[in-house]
């Protein structure tokens, strides 16, 4: 698309079918995996550390990092695995699903160099299972693969599909998952780099950080840090979506203002309605006021406004939305989402949603409103992994920047806003967010 | 002040020096701090921190409250608990307001309430008040998880002690969690009952009422009990148990964990089994042989004229029955009577015993250490010495190599290998004391049948006065009488073909029905847990029982001594005065004071075991057949059939096979097979074992019918 800023990740797709093997080297696909291989592990991982790449699941960690706690085959005999999250799960983002459907052979590209970087031969692509798309393309491109021993080596790649699960995007309990096993996650330490999946080294990455590292080989690490701003190097794929004009996936170089997010890239706020808030990194991420949008989209930035990019799935809300409803349709989102193992998260998400519902029936006393700030508080810091906290600190968010809102709704014992709300698309489904009709078949 | 060995950190301005690796809530421990915990379990594996009971401050570290179960302790550690820390207070305190806005607090009719960690966490962390004012969760309840466990969904707290239990202890795999999130709830595959041999222990490690044995629910409050610390008599580990006891009656079996012997776990049939002393046909009166009319009740008066005159009129023809769980004191006063009294030498012991094991003698829990197990006599452990599967089971999951049949290469070149015997052939421990001197072994283990066989052995060689001419005496022929001591020996079809023989027959019995029909004279016996004494586990490990209740008659030393009186040998009616006798000659002269509630273990005997025994049996047997080990199931026996709850847990029709069995014969699991010998056959489903060498077959005594050991499965 025209006006997408810079195209790394999704370079080719609007000129080629790239899920087939023969276009995407005829565009020079597979070539860096070539060069890799011609390196060593360590000179592969100090690329990649070189181009100052951090993950693009939503944690920010930095990858070549993370490669390099990974012990090397003479410190630890058991096999090394590499893990891709492609749990993809947020509300709002739909990345990885419009990467593993259209650039798949530059995923399995990244994934054969990273394995090169660890010393692994065994790779496992963890997908969501609603992802029936995405996976059927992984499928069909590795099929593909497979008949090229010169390419896929000596490694092994499983696609194996998740079970409709979004704490199996935490990757503990993807691994746990991918074991066989209930989907929980697991204390740390032990980080998965030491005791992973089968108690073995194990590196987890995300979908989008993968199709990049192809990239970064080619271009050389240096090279590819000169995109993007200081802690943000490089492009994202950013799912916009709600009260847009053109929802959909849009690859930009990082630190783009959110501002042209919005009404450049995505068209602005359709039918002539304002801008009331936007949720910049997916549904875990503090709520940003829509005057708070002259920010630019990088880690740094947003972190001065105490939120993130998270997992890149950027929700734009209008005037009609009203916050309380928007607090019940993500605390029930995670209630419903907890896996029951620690116990602020699976009771507290339960009660977070109670208060809630009262506050929108009307029927809430002053007192409650605190107490629901206070349920937040509690469950903030105390959980296992950051699904409840996550959880907590949205919805306190929604409290905290449009405390009004919430204080009408007992003031005025009801909801201002009522049926007229428009949330019943906000986070829309996924359908609605292909950006061109050759992915939206996909999905 | 640290070493290499240890750390010191400070709790709560407490500076305290642990070993390394030191779990936080131990090192807090140490200080004399109290870090409150629901999930965590040491015995369950690895910490999961699931509950955040645990949260404390620790530096260095993230500034937010850390799950102190899951760390251990560090050099320099700083940690804070809700003793000093705001943070860690409000954080604990948060904790126990989101347990306890779903829990239906009915407390005062819950069997917990009172001995529940649950309420003490929150009396001294908790909220005084609640501000959920919602409907609580409710879940149907209660959910019969087993006829012996029920579940109450709304109490649970979900820290996942019982599922873990399940699957990392007992590796039976039964009890799970399904739904997720505020729906979890624990449950077992489609509501199948919870049918497995340890499955009682979840009762016990459940932090609140959730899960009560069906057994004790309703029947007590904790301020109204008293707890008597005892020892197990259903099999040979002798599992420390307190017996909960309520106006004179035993309520519940708990474990009381020594952590050499049990590690704090119980089978079912140890911790249920109690119901026994209740049996409705439990016998109160001796009972005397009247003609034509059957048994007649009669007074202890008369029952000990009947029993002198059969004694005197035997004339010395005198042969004993043994069942292995008198006490020692009991067996010693009865053979002290017996041998110096009537110089009548004969006895026949439930099975074989042998001291050669002395010199490999090492706690049950050096298996968990052995790098090798190596389990040979074909005959399944868990139904025998059910609490050694469970050490077993520890020791592969620390990275041991267990095996089912002999491989001296990989005995030998193992560091620290352990040899147990389960199983015909075994000569009392004599064969796999022969075959851990010669490969090696750190340490051997032979597992009888009986609780204390090795107890009453000694004690019944204790009594010879003198040595006797003939060190193996033999029965006289006829048999004027025999006594037979206890259920077990009563229950033993060969002690029946003998008394097929005698001209007389005195039983002490528990039950009404096992000596009816050919007995004279049947005096009321009395369970372990009616007694004071002393038992040997199969460690060699002398332990204490002590009588939980009284029983409905008078004990065996009681009557024991008075009718030795007639024959001028003199019995103290107290088990410490007859220990004190017996250990000078047998037990290197221990008083009886010094057999406390943690027994420890004797040193093992420098003597080196004795000659070399036969090798063990050959799996297949020599004409081509397959050898049958036929073994008696634990979940078999005059109690056990006592127990309604227990009933589910009796043995499946079922025959074990070795997997290269089936397949070279095409059978597969659920198969219904014939098995055939001498013209007799039985019919039974097949279930394929791993653990089984190929030539050998296994099944339950009550399905086994007339079979030889050397069968033919027909096809």
């Amino acid at each position: 698309m025209a006006t997408d800023s810079k195209r790394i990740v999704l370079a080719g797709v609007d000129e080629h079918d790239l899920t087939k093997l023969a276009d995407y080297e005829s565009i020079g696909g597979y070539s860096a995996l070539t060069k890799a291989r011609a390196m060593t592990p360590q000179a592969v991982t100090d690329e990649v550390i070189a181009s100052e790449l951090r993950g693009r699941g939503g944690a920010f960690f930095p990858t070549g990092r993370k490669w390099s706690f990974v012990p090397k085959p003479d410190q630890n005999p058991n096999p090394h695995y590499l893990v891709v999250n492609a749990d993809e799960s947020e509300p709002g983002s739909f990345k990885d699903n419009e990467i593993m459907a259209r650039v798949p052979h530059r995923f399995f590209e990244g994934c054969l160099i990273a394995a090169h970087a660890v010393e692994s031969r065994h790779i496992f692509v963890y997908i969501r299972g609603e992802y029936t798309g995405p996976y059927e393309v992984l499928v069909s491109a590795l099929e593909e693969l497979e008949t090229r021993p010169d390419l896929r080596g000596d490694v092994t790649i499983v696609v194996h599909r998740g079970a409709g699960a979004y704490i199996c995007g935490e990757e503990t309990a993807l691994l746990e998952s991918l074991e066989g096993k209930r989907g929980q996650p697991r204390t740390k330490p032990p980080f998965p780099a030491v005791q992973g999946l089968y108690a073995s080294p194990t590196v987890v990455n995300n979908v989008e950080t993968l199709a990049t590292v192809p990239a970064i080989i080619e271009l050389g690490g240096a090279e590819y840090a000169k995109l993007g701003v200081p802690d943000s190097r490089g492009t994202r794929v950013v799912s916009i979506s709600g009260h847009v004009e053109r929802p959909g996936n849009y690859e930009i170089e990082n630190g783009l203002s959110m501002r042209e997010l919005i009404y450049g890239l995505g068209g602005g706020i359709p039918n002539g309605r304002t801008l009331k808030a936007v949720i910049p990194g997916g549904s875990s991420t503090v709520i940003l006021r829509g005057d708070e949008i002259d920010v630019g989209y990088d880690f740094t930035s947003l972190l001065k406004l105490n939120t993130a990019m998270g997992s890149a799935g950027v929700i734009a809300l209008d005037d009609r939305c009203c916050m309380v409803q928007l607090g019940i349709r993500v605390s029930e989102f995670y209630e419903h989402e907890s896996c029951g193992k620690c116990t602020p998260c699976r009771e507290g998400t339960r009660w977070m949603t109670q208060i809630l519902r009262r506050l929108e029936s009307g029927e809430a006393v002053q007192s409650e409103l605190d107490l629901l700030l206070d349920v937040c508080d509690r469950i903030n810091g105390k959980c296992l992994c950051p699904l409840g906290e996550t959880a907590a600190i949205a919805v306190a968010s929604y409290v905290d920047k449009f405390r009004a809102e919430f204080q009408a709704h007992i003031d005025e014992a009801g909801c201002p806003f009522g049926d007229s709300s428009p949330l019943h698309d906000v986070p829309a489904p996924v359908s609605l967010h292909a950006s061109s009709p050759a992915a939206a078949e996909f999905v | 002040m640290s070493t290499p060995e240890t750390v010191t950190l400070t709790i709560d301005g407490v500076s305290v020096e642990v070993p390394r690796g030191t779990g936080l809530v131990e090192a807090a421990l140490a200080a004399g701090i109290e870090i409150p915990v629901f999930c965590y379990e040491p015995r369950l594996g690895a910490p999961v921190g699931a509950c955040r009971m645990c949260l404390c401050q620790v530096e260095p570290g993230p500034p937010k409250p850390q799950a102190a179960c899951t760390l251990t302790a560090q050099d320099g550690m700083v940690v804070r608990t809700a003793l000093t820390s705001p943070v860690a207070a409000e954080a604990q305190n948060a904790t126990l307001e989101f347990i306890l806005v779903n829990h239906p607090l009915d407390c005062p009719v819950c069997d917990k309430g009172g001995e529940c960690p649950l309420q003490d966490l929150t009396f001294r962390y908790g909220p005084g008040n609640t501000r959920m004012t919602f409907p609580k969760r409710t879940f149907e309840k209660p959910i019969p998880v087993s006829p012996l466990i029920a579940l109450d969904r709304e109490r649970c707290i979900l820290c996942y002690r019982c599922t873990r239990f399940s699957e990392v202890v007992a590796e039976d795999g039964q009890l799970v969690a399904v739904n997720r999130g505020a729906g979890s709830m624990i449950a077992t595959f489609d509501d199948e009952p919870y049918r497995a041999p340890f499955s009682g222990n979840v009762v016990e490690l459940c932090p609140v009422g959730a899960l009560t044995s069906t057994t004790y629910r309703f029947e007590a409050r904790p301020w109204e009990i008293q707890d008597v610390p005892t020892v197990c008599g259903m099999c040979p580990v002798g599992c420390n148990v307190n017996a909960t006891t309520r106006e004179g009656k035993v309520k519940r079996i708990l474990s009381r964990n020594h952590p050499e012997v049990d590690d704090g776990w119980l089978c079912d049939k140890g911790r249920f089994a109690y119901g026994h002393l209740h049996a409705q046909d439990r016998l109160r009166d001796p009972l005397l042989r009247v003609r034509r009319r059957g048994f007649e009740e009669v007074s202890w008066e008369r029952a000990l004229d009947e029993a002198e005159r059969l004694l005197r009129e035997a004339a010395g023809r005198i042969v004993t029955a043994l069942s292995g769980s008198e006490t020692v004191e009991q067996a010693y006063a009865l053979a002290k009577l017996l041998r110096q009294g009537l110089d009548a030498h004969a006895a026949v012991f439930c099975e074989e015993i042998s001291d050669a094991l002395d010199a490999f003698r090492v706690p049950l829990s050096a298996i968990r250490d052995a790098d090798l197990v190596a389990v040979l006599g074909d005959a399944p452990v868990v139904e025998r010495a059910p609490i050694v599967d469970l050490w077993i089971k520890d020791a592969r999951r620390r990275g041991a190599r267990v095996l089912h049949e002999l491989d001296e290469g990989a005995v030998q070149s193992a560091d620290r290998a352990i040899l147990v015997w389960c199983g015909p052939g075994g000569h009392g421990g004599a064969t796999v004391a022969a075959l851990a001197q010669r490969l090696g072994a750190a340490g051997a283990f032979y597992l009888p049948e009986t609780a204390n066989g090795r107890g009453v052995c000694d004690a019944w060689a204790a009594a010879a006065d003198v040595e006797p001419t003939n060190p193996e005496p033999t029965n006289p022929e006829p048999i004027g009488l025999l006594i037979v001591s206890g259920d077990e020996a009563a229950a033993n079809p060969d002690v029946r073909a003998l008394a097929e023989q005698a001209e007389r027959v005195l039983v002490v019995s528990m039950f009404h029905g096992v000596a009816a029909g050919w007995a004279d004279l049947v005096l009321p016996g009395t369970s372990y847990l009616e007694r004071d004494g002393t038992y040997v586990n199969l460690e060699g490990r002398v332990q204490r029982l002590r009588r939980a209740v009284i029983p409905p008659a008078p004990d065996e030393l009681a009557w024991l001594s008075k009718l030795a009186e007639r024959f001028g040998v003199e019995i103290q009616p107290y088990p410490s005065a007859v220990f004190e006798e017996v250990s000078g000659i047998a037990f290197g002269g221990i008083p009886f004071g010094e057999i406390g509630e943690r027994t420890p273990l004797p040193a093992a005997t420098t003597e080196p075991a004795a000659a070399a025994v036969e090798a063990p049996p050959p799996a297949a047997a020599a004409d081509g057949g397959l050898r049958l080990v036929r073994y008696r199931a634990l979940f078999s026996g005059p109690a056990v059939e006592r127990i309604p709850e227990l009933q589910f847990q009796r043995p499946r029709p079922e025959i074990e096979l070795a997997e290269a069995d089936a397949r070279s014969r095409s059978i597969r699991g659920g198969d219904e097979i014939t098995i055939r010998s001498n013209g007799t056959s039985v019919r039974l489903r097949a279930r394929l074992s791993r653990e089984l060498r190929a030539g050998v077959l296994r099944v339950p005594e009550e399905y086994a019918g007339d079979l030889q050991p050397t069968v033919e499965i027909q096809t």
